[in-house]
């Protein structure tokens, strides 16, 4: 592009500066000087105009136009998905702009060694806060943290289902009464024997046990631990007086120490057994459910990191796509093979800046996918919820912008403004929102629906404001380019005037210097003839030679006569 | 006859009350009417105006002629003034003229007639004589109407407005509102425009006033000229008395290594001072490319001597 001249006026001349420049000019020079003296910068005001025009016109400011947007769509995209994924990570306001900083400065490796001057660094994903990590189970063993009295009492009262008496469930043939004063009411039994008769619930898998176990299940935490034990499939009704006796050891423990053997023996390892099964299968449901929400989180953080990894290069190819065109930065002019080039470059940069990322993302792959199968119900309500709240927050904006002052929006300006925010929104929900769930009921992952529909929207929203731009409903261009010319024109008034003005003082101070001084020669010279002194008369004339700028060939009466006699003829002009 | 004439009379002054009745109410009924459909009309041209951009065609239109009229009276007043000051400067640069011819005519022929009895003198006649033409020829450029207004409602055809109408605007106010915001545009180049023309009304006054005292320096030196020549005169006559008594024939030139002080001082002091206005006659004063050209080549002399000079201080051959 061709460097054209700026439309802001050359810089005023002092008064000081203006009588340097014509003290310099002998007297006689003056009229001429004056005349063609730039006062000010006489450049015609309709070019200056048609500068302007030109400016707004410019195509790669139409570009940038464009460029800048899609761009700033894209990274806020990538933020949110970004949010997302790392809740907890902190985000400071400035990200998208520094983002949008970073896309514009950014140079592949092999394009420039270093980063630019006054560039911001580069994206630390390391700067991002850990993901939350659940907490992990509390090694010190407490009874009454994983002890649910309620289910317990909930299961005995299920098992007596209304009967005063119930079998307990070692097989001893002992018929259990549900409390101690129904044993007590029952004077059969002797007062010394009542625990035998008192039912109660007990774990048939220890709680000390499972706690124990659950150190191979190390994502358990101690809500986990309890779901676990505490399920119906590990209750045994037994009397009080062998709940006593069994303490903390298991079913088997307790078979081997008291001799129990027979039929009685079978039924309780086929108890036991059941239990353990049970207790294993959902510990290992429980831990499993934890192991792969925390692969998640890991994978989507790691996602987070790979797309800001992703984000600036790709931003930076859209960017210089539409700022310098597809061909040209590659140096070739073949479409395909500039695509291609800038795809190979955007591929290896990618690939060498987040192989780990990408390394993990697959590892936890599978866990992620059954997760989120279970979570999309939750998703699709909980975008249902956004959508509203969105569309609340548009409408409140909207309201903002009817309600700025005329002289800080015009009437063209705000109609811009509620057109774009309309769009924008229409954009972001159809878009965003919609495109998500029509892009989930297809089948594609959920973090990748989100990616894609984000995307799109914020491509589609981009090109549809540009759209918006170039058809300039409301002339916000013009209005645009009417203030700038105010602007331009403002600064060249007052510079007309100003240097109009020192030029005014600085000549009129000069013509009146120059008029004293040969008044006084004209005086001194006056003077000399009056007084026939020749002296005084050649040193007036010396000072009247030099005001006026002009050579006299020699400096003495000796050198003049010496300049005559030398003379065949004395040549003068 | 006189109960029936009262009576005509009577019902005579009746009707006449009835009809002059009937008349004023029907002038109030048409004046109302007028005022309703004035009213009408007006609103039907406001909201065709909101709606078409018709009413920022106007703005721009009354707002371009606004324009159009200061610019062509400030370019009236400034073309008046123009014409005073080229006449006033006509008259300064005729009598430097006039003082130039008579210099080579008069002066120095009468300085090389009384130096030649010393030596051979010679004055050479170029002389530039100025020619004032016309002082500024600075003019208010607007863009012109047609390059502005992109549409024009006061040439359309019913049709096409009624189309306008139909279709809300959607073709006409966009275009309307560029009209006006163009011709805005144009109101910052006209205040740029007419400060320009005061530049260069100061510029001419200080030319004018710069060529007065050029004028006013030539009459100075020439008095003093015609002064200092009529010394060398009496010092040429009393230097010839003097030879013929010591000489039996007069001597071709008078040797000037052999003056008396005073009297060489003279003659030193007529050829300083021819020069002076020697050079005052060649020069162009209203051509600054001239004066420039000869400061140019003084300031290129002085480089080529002082490079001259740092040359032979560090010992480089040319």
């Amino acid at each position: 592009m061709s460097k054209t001249r700026s439309t802001a006026p050359r810089p005023t001349k002092t008064v000081e500066q203006i009588r340097q420049e014509l003290e310099g000019v002998s007297p006689l020079a003056l009229p001429g000087l004056l005349r063609h003296y730039e006062v000010y910068d006489m450049e015609d005001s309709l070019r200056v105009l048609d500068r302007v025009y030109a400016e707004f016109g410019d195509p790669a400011q139409v570009r940038e136009g464009i460029a800048i947007p899609l761009v700033t769509s894209l990274v806020e995209a990538g933020l949110r998905i970004h949010g997302k994924a790392s809740p907890n990570a902190k985000k400071p306001p400035s990200w998208a702009s520094q983002l949008v900083a970073e896309i514009k400065s950014f140079r592949y490796e092999d394009e420039t060694a270093e980063a630019p001057p006054g560039t911001s660094p580069p994206y630390d994903a390391r700067t991002l806060a850990p993901a939350a990590r659940r907490p992990m189970s509390d090694p010190a063993y407490d009874r009454n943290k994983l002890e649910d009295g309620d289910k317990m009492q909930k299961y005995k009262e299920e098992r007596f289902g209304g009967q005063n008496r119930v079998d307990d469930d070692f097989g001893r043939g002992r018929p259990l009464r549900q409390s101690k004063a129904a044993v007590a009411a029952d004077h059969r039994i002797r007062s010394d024997n009542q625990a035998k008769y008192v039912a109660t619930t007990e774990h048939l898998v220890p709680l000390k046990r499972l706690h124990e176990t659950s150190v191979d299940f190390r994502y358990l935490d101690d809500e986990q631990q309890k779901r676990v034990a505490n399920t119906r499939a590990n209750f045994a009704v037994i009397d009080q007086s062998t709940n006593s006796e069994k303490r903390e050891a298991t079913v088997g423990e307790y078979i081997r120490k008291k001799g129990i053997g027979g039929k009685q023996a079978l039924l309780m390892r086929a108890q036991d057994a059941k239990a353990r099964v049970a207790t294993t299968g959902l510990m290992a449901w429980e831990g499993s459910k934890t192991v792969a929400v925390e692969k998640l989180a890991k994978t989507q953080e790691g996602i987070g990191d790979l797309l800001i990894v992703v984000l600036v290069p790709f931003g930076y190819e859209i960017y210089d796509i539409t700022k310098n065109g597809l061909c040209p930065p590659m140096n070739t002019r073949n479409p395909v093979e500039a695509l291609s080039k800038r795809l190979a470059r955007l591929t290896k940069y990618c690939i060498k800046k987040s192989a780990k990322a990408i390394a993990g993302i697959l590892d936890d792959l599978l866990g992620m996918l059954l997760h989120l199968a279970v979570a999309l119900l939750k998703e699709v309500l909980g975008r249902l919820f956004e959508l509203v709240r969105d569309g609340i927050g548009i409408f409140v904006q909207a309201i903002k912008v009817l309600c700025t002052p005329s002289s800080k929006l015009s009437a063209g300006q705000k109609g811009d403004a509620l057109v774009k925010l309309a769009s924008g929104a229409v954009f972001a929900i159809a878009g965003e929102k919609l495109g998500a769930m029509a892009l989930e009921a297809l089948g594609v992952p959920p973090f990748l629906s989100d990616l894609l529909a984000i995307a799109i929207s914020a491509v589609a929203g981009s090109i549809f404001i540009y759209v918006i731009d170039k058809i300039d409903l409301f002339s916000l261009k013009s209005e645009r380019r009417l203030a700038r010319i105010r602007e331009i024109f403002d600064a060249r008034l007052a510079n007309i005037r100003e240097s109009t003005r020192n030029f005014e003082v600085a000549a009129t101070e000069t013509l009146k210097a120059q008029r004293l001084h040969f008044e006084e020669m004209r005086a001194g010279l006056n003077e000399a003839l009056d007084r026939q002194d020749f002296e005084l008369l050649n040193t007036h004339l010396d000072q009247i030679a030099a005001f006026f700028k002009v050579d006299i060939p020699y400096d003495s009466p000796e050198a003049f006569a010496r300049y005559v006699r030398d003379q065949e003829t004395v040549l003068i002009g | 006859m006189g109960w029936w004439s009262d009576k005509l009379d009577s019902v005579k002054s009746g009707c006449s009350k009835v009809a002059s009745w009937v008349k004023a109410v029907a002038e109030k009924g048409v004046d109302l009417a007028k005022d309703a459909a004035e009213a009408m009309y007006e609103g039907g041209a406001k909201l065709y105006g909101r709606v078409t951009g018709k009413d920022k065609y106007d703005q721009a239109k009354a707002l371009y002629e606004e324009l159009c009229r200061k610019a062509e009276e400030a370019q009236k007043a400034f073309d008046e003034f123009v014409d005073d000051r080229t006449r006033e400067i006509a008259e300064v640069v005729d009598r430097i003229n006039e003082t130039k011819t008579a210099l080579q005519e008069g002066r120095f022929s009468r300085f090389v007639v009384l130096a030649n009895r010393f030596a051979n003198w010679e004055v050479n006649d170029a002389i530039t004589l100025d020619v004032a033409k016309r002082a500024s020829n600075q003019t208010v450029k607007l863009r012109a109407r047609d390059e502005l207004f992109l549409i024009d409602f006061d040439r359309m055809g019913f049709a096409k407005r009624a189309g306008h109408l139909l279709f809300l605007g959607l073709f006409s106010r966009k275009r309307a509102k560029e009209t006006l915001i163009k011709v805005q545009e144009q109101e910052s180049v006209l205040k740029a425009e007419l400060a320009k023309l005061d530049a260069e009304k100061a510029r001419l006054d200080v030319v004018l006033a710069s060529l007065q005292q050029i004028d006013e320096y030539f009459q100075g030196l020439v008095t003093i000229y015609d002064r200092l020549l009529d010394e060398l005169a009496y010092a040429v006559s009393m230097l010839g008395a003097a030879y013929s008594l010591n000489r039996a024939a007069p001597a071709a030139k008078l040797d000037i290594y052999f003056l008396p002080r005073q009297h060489l001082l003279c003659l030193m002091g007529a050829d300083k001072l021819t020069r002076v206005l020697h050079q005052m006659r060649k020069l162009s004063y209203l051509n600054a490319e001239c004066q420039l050209l000869e400061k140019d080549k003084a300031e290129l002399a002085d480089a080529a001597d002082q490079s001259k000079c740092m040359a032979e201080k560090l010992g480089i051959a040319a």
